[in-house]
């Protein structure tokens, strides 16, 4: 059996994640050096900027030769850099099982977990730490982030052993885990996201004002996406037995449409105001592309 | 309501086709493990009971389609009596036959009336005309041969003339159903009314429809089928009800055939009347008097008894007194079904003596050793065996050098029998002979010098010569042993070249001796003959000469050529029994009263004919002044109307109206009168010509048989032909009643039909996903959000 590494990850896709540099937008408190921007300010090596002057302020950092050239107080202000903290969510509810026709035969929650992948593979290459959660209706595991080497090979277990499958609720989540995020960091969420989007919106909003940058990649299938099904059918629900619905796929495609897309366009406005950011990835797309495409996309915004 | 085509409704079933489709629709579906079952949900729960409504008046107008087309195709119309306002007006074309057996006196029910089949159809078509809506238009055709329309535009006048015609009691030819179908359609294929209808009234007799060809039925449906307009055929049969008469054959007796011989009739000559007579029906009839007339003057009664089923002959003399035309007339002095063919009428003409010149080359003293003793003979054998009148051709004898120019101007024709030579000046004698309607004949002989014969000048030089003259020669024998021809081995052993071709005899005048019977030239055999070829350089038209007769080594036995007005026979034998046996044999005398009469032109005139068969005859001489003035004769026809009818330059005339059975008489009369035809006898026989008009198997008699077609046997005929049946036209009127009063709604529900398809396309599109057509990107756009 190959190791899950080589299993999820294939030669192009190490080859393209290797290549990427994943940078915090905002500042973050690491335990040791990395690329990210560190809240820490002080003496170091790396000048930041020179600040006026107040009462309180340690004398031995004021700039004495400026205040030569200039005849006012500046003190010199350092910052540090630091490694980052970052937690992976997947989802792992019964909605992820769905495998539609044009996905490669990937389900979701296996492209959830291709990409969650890549992006410990990237994070962990370039020192950082790295946390993973899985949830459906709360969370089923927990691994607290670390950035060792070896700790890739814990993930990918953890990953590899996470089944789909029961209800969602990923409010009850997210609340749950503000309590197991306490620094500051980067928190990426893997999910359908189904479920009431003002909800989700909120929950959101609240692990974003505990000092943590959230990412979403809202994993779709095609099949979601442009409701294709001709001929009558009976919609079983993934996630609950008992839901079950028979209707004529034609006549009710129009109105799922615009369902659909009024929950894509609450969820993406309330991210937006949130400043969470909102990917939408479809499974018939490779997740490693779709995240080079989304590195790249954050460079250009910083 | 009434449906025109019940059996269509039945399609009405059909609906049953989108309901099972319906159901088994909805017993069809595939699961799909879903998981934005949030997005689902709310939509269904929007749609739901819209999409069912909707569902369901889909499928009650599909089910209402097939519904609505059955019904339209069964053309229902609505009957009240705000919808007999007559305003369907319909064009009709009524079909009647007025063959011989619609003359029967045979009720519906067998039993026997006064008044004929015939007129029982007039009254049903008259019956029909009334009750056509008002603005109608109609025709009347009498079948036959030769279909006659009644004279009139409106129902109204067709009706006063049905009554006219119902009274009538002669019949016409044979009904001719597919000319009278095509006349009565191309009538139809010009009338202004969309509904079309074709009814054909008749006694449905078996013989005339069951002989029909599956072809001309098939033919008659083909072409009904192919009009623009397709009219409706009906069928009225006014015949008797055959199912209670078929066991039983009714009872009729016929006058089937008259027959005269011999062929040429002249004053004096006795001449043998043999009549057949026919018991049609299953009972033998016993003391049955026949009369026989002659120019409607009883020569003779006869009684007699005939054999159920079979037939009998009586034979009569008569003895014409009067040159001209005579009509034989023989008469069943008995009622019976069918009283038309209790009378039967037949045309002779008798002829004056013909003058013929016996030119003789051998004259010997001897009894029945010259050259002409047998052709004497031939001509006048009544005068010269028994001293008796009643010989058609008088002659006379000459040697060769008695004749002269003025020897010629009293005869018909000129026999130069065995003549050695004939000097120039004879020769053109001869040629203006010829050349003024007379006949030649020439036998040749030992005694002829052929090498004289051929330096005669040619046809083409104003001669007489058509041929080549060889040397006389004995016919080869088969074996080297030849005996005597006389001898009872010499018919077996003579070659090709000493019998007649009797294989395709176009030469008509003794076409008829060709057959086998004790009067044939089967028997003949020659030993000696002239060789004689026809020599195509002394012609001027190829058609002017032909070899008529051939031996059977294809040697020419007679050749004809023609001259002016005259003919002219070469015969390459001698006509005594020097060359052969012909002399002896029965076969002579016809064989030489035929040819003198075919180069006399004195054959008899045609005075048979089929119905509708044009009658053609030349004026007898002397023609009477007025009529060379005027150039033309009066017809009387069988029903006594009187026609006028042109002569040609030759003194022929034509004449084509002869549909109805009966006498025909022409008569050189000045004024046009109308003559009955039992007043026949008034007209002095020596002025008039008659012929008599028979149906095409007058012989058989079968227009006399009295039996017709089985209900089953003409509802197989109607059901071929795509045609309804009637027993009587009010049964036919009570069918067409509703077809013709009614007011049809079928276009109301082919309108409703139209609307249901309208509106079953527009609930489908509407049912249909709106975005169906949008490109998968749209969706994708709308999922998205992008776009409302």
């Amino acid at each position: 059996m190959k190791a899950p590494l080589l299993r999820w990850l294939s030669a192009p896709d190490l080859s393209r994640v290797s290549q990427l540099q994943l940078l915090a937008k905002t500042v973050v408190e690491g335990v040791s050096g990395g690329l990210h921007r560190s809240h820490h300010v002080g003496s170091s090596i790396e000048f930041k900027e020179h600040c006026p002057y107040v009462p309180g302020d340690e004398t031995r950092s004021i700039d004495w030769k400026l205040f030569g050239k200039t005849d006012r107080l500046y003190i010199r202000q350092y910052e540090d850099e630091t490694n980052l903290y970052c937690t992976i969510v997947i989802d792992q509810s019964g909605s992820m099982r769905y495998s539609g026709s044009r996905s490669n035969g990937l389900s979701k929650h296996e492209f959830a977990v291709r990409l969650a992948a890549c992006l410990s593979y990237l994070l962990v290459n370039q020192q950082d730490a790295v946390g993973l959660a899985t949830f459906d209706s709360k969370i089923r595991t927990y691994i607290p982030p670390r950035s060792r080497p070896n700790h890739l090979q814990v993930l990918f277990e953890a990953m590899a052993n996470s089944k789909p499958g029961n209800e969602t609720d990923l409010c009850v989540v997210l609340q749950s885990l503000l309590s197991q995020c306490k620094q500051r960091g980067l928190v990426f969420i893997i999910s359908d996201c189904f479920g009431d989007a003002q909800a989700i919106v909120k929950s959101l909003a609240l692990l974003r004002s505990n000092h943590q940058e959230v990412v979403v990649f809202q994993i779709w299938d095609d099949d979601e996406i442009d409701f294709p099904f001709q001929s009558r059918t009976m919609f079983r629900s993934l996630e609950m037995d008992s839901d079950q619905v028979m209707v004529d796929p034609t006549r009710l495609r129009s109105a799922y449409l615009e369902n659909l897309g009024e929950f894509r366009r609450s969820l993406q406005q309330g991210c937006r105001q949130n400043r969470v950011d909102l990917v939408s990835v479809c499974t018939s797309e490779s997740y490693s592309l779709v995240l080079s495409n989304y590195i790249a996309t954050r460079r250009n915004r910083a | 309501m009434t449906l025109l085509n019940g059996l269509l409704a039945f399609g009405a079933a059909a609906f049953t086709i989108p309901l099972i489709i319906h159901l088994l629709h909805r017993s069809r579906y595939q699961t799909i493990e879903w998981g934005a079952m949030h997005l689902l949900q709310s939509s269904r729960n929007l749609n739901s009971r819209r999409l069912q409504w909707q569902q369901i008046l889909l499928l009650l107008l599909r089910c209402a389609l097939p519904v609505l087309l059955a019904i339209a195709m069964a053309r229902p119309l609505l009957q009240s009596s705000f919808s007999a306002d007559g305003q369907y007006a319909l064009s009709i074309a009524i079909l009647l036959d007025d063959s011989m057996s619609m003359f029967a006196t045979i009720q519906k029910e067998g039993s026997v009336s006064n008044s004929t089949i015939f007129s029982a159809a007039c009254q049903s078509a008259a019956d029909i005309l009334t009750e056509l809506p008002s603005g109608s238009n109609a025709i009347v055709l009498l079948g036959g041969s030769t279909p006659e329309a009644l004279s009139g535009q409106v129902p109204e006048e067709l009706v006063l003339k049905l009554k006219e015609v119902g009274d009538r009691t002669l019949p016409a030819g044979e009904f001719g159903w597919e000319v009278s179908v095509r006349s009565s359609l191309q009538w139809l294929a010009s009338s202004p009314h969309p509904r079309r209808q074709l009814v054909l009234i008749s006694d449905f007799q078996k013989h005339e429809w069951s002989n029909l060809m599956d072809r001309e039925i098939s033919d008659v449906t083909e072409r009904i089928a192919s009009q623009t307009v397709c009219p409706r055929l009906s069928f009225v049969n006014v015949g008797p009800a055959s199912e209670s008469l078929a066991s039983s054959r009714l009872s009729n007796l016929s006058v089937n055939s008259i027959d005269v011989s011999p062929n040429l009739l002249a004053v004096a000559r006795e001449t043998f009347i043999s009549v057949t007579l026919e018991n049609h029906g299953a009972a033998r009839c016993d003391s049955i008097l026949v009369a026989i007339f002659v120019d409607e003057l009883e020569i003779e009664r006869q009684e007699i008894s005939i054999a159920a089923a079979s037939t009998a002959m009586i034979r009569s003399r008569w003895s014409p007194k009067l040159v001209g035309d005579h009509l034989i007339r023989v008469q069943i002095l008995r009622d019976d079904n069918l009283m038309t063919d209790n009378s039967f009428s037949t045309a002779v003409v008798v002829q004056e003596p013909i003058s013929i010149l016996l030119v003789d080359g051998d004259r010997r003293s001897e009894a029945m050793q010259s050259e002409t003793d047998f052709l004497r003979l031939a001509l006048s054998p009544f005068s010269l065996l028994t001293g008796e009148k009643g010989d058609v051709f008088n002659s006379r004898t000459i040697q060769q050098h008695e004749l002269s120019e003025s020897h010629l101007t009293n005869y018909r024709a000129v026999c130069l029998c065995n003549v050695g030579e004939v000097n120039d000046a004879q020769q053109k004698w001869l040629r203006d002979f010829v050349e003024r309607g007379n006949g030649l004949m020439v036998f040749m002989g030992d005694k002829v010098r052929t090498e004289q014969y051929q330096s005669w000048p040619t046809l083409a030089n104003s001669g007489l010569r058509i041929a080549n003259f060889g040397t006389r020669t004995k016919v080869q024998a088969i074996s080297a042993e030849s005996p005597e021809w006389k001898s009872s081995l010499g018919d077996d052993i003579l070659g090709a070249g000493g019998r007649i071709k009797m294989q395709q005899i176009e030469f008509s005048p003794i076409r008829e001796l060709s057959s086998a019977s004790v009067a044939s030239l089967a028997s003949v055999r020659f030993d000696h003959r002239t060789t004689i070829t026809l020599d195509p350089m002394s012609l001027t038209n190829a058609s002017d000469a032909s070899v008529a007769m051939r031996f059977e080594d294809d040697q020419a036995w007679i050749l004809e050529s023609k001259i002016g007005k005259g003919r002219c026979l070469w015969i390459s034998t001698a006509c005594d029994d020097d060359d052969s046996n012909l002399p002896t044999r029965s076969v002579y005398v016809p064989l030489i009263q035929k040819l003198t009469a075919f180069v006399c032109n004195a054959i008899p005139p045609e005075t048979s004919l089929l119905a509708s068969e044009v009658w053609t005859r030349r004026m007898r001489e002397p023609i009477p002044k007025a009529i060379q003035e005027k150039k033309e004769v009066h017809i009387t026809k069988p029903d006594g109307k009187v026609v006028n009818v042109e002569l040609d330059d030759d003194q022929i005339f034509r004449f084509g109206e002869t549909r109805l059975l009966g006498t025909y008489v022409a008569r050189p009369i000045e004024s046009p009168k109308i003559v009955s035809p039992k007043s026949i006898e008034q007209v002095p026989a020596k002025d008039s010509m008659v012929a008599c008009v028979k149906t095409k198997d007058w012989r058989s008699a079968r227009e006399s048989q009295l039996n017709y077609l089985s209900s089953e046997e003409l509802a197989l005929l109607a059901a071929s032909c795509n045609a309804t049946v009637s027993a009587s036209s009010r049964e036919l009127l009570n069918l067409s009643h509703t077809d013709w009063h009614g007011r049809e709604i079928w276009t109301w529900v082919w309108a409703a039909l139209v609307f249901c398809f309208l509106a079953e396309m527009a609930l489908e599109q509407s049912l249909s996903p709106r975005l169906k057509s949008r490109t998968a990107a749209t969706s994708r756009q709308v999922a998205q959000g992008t776009v409302a």
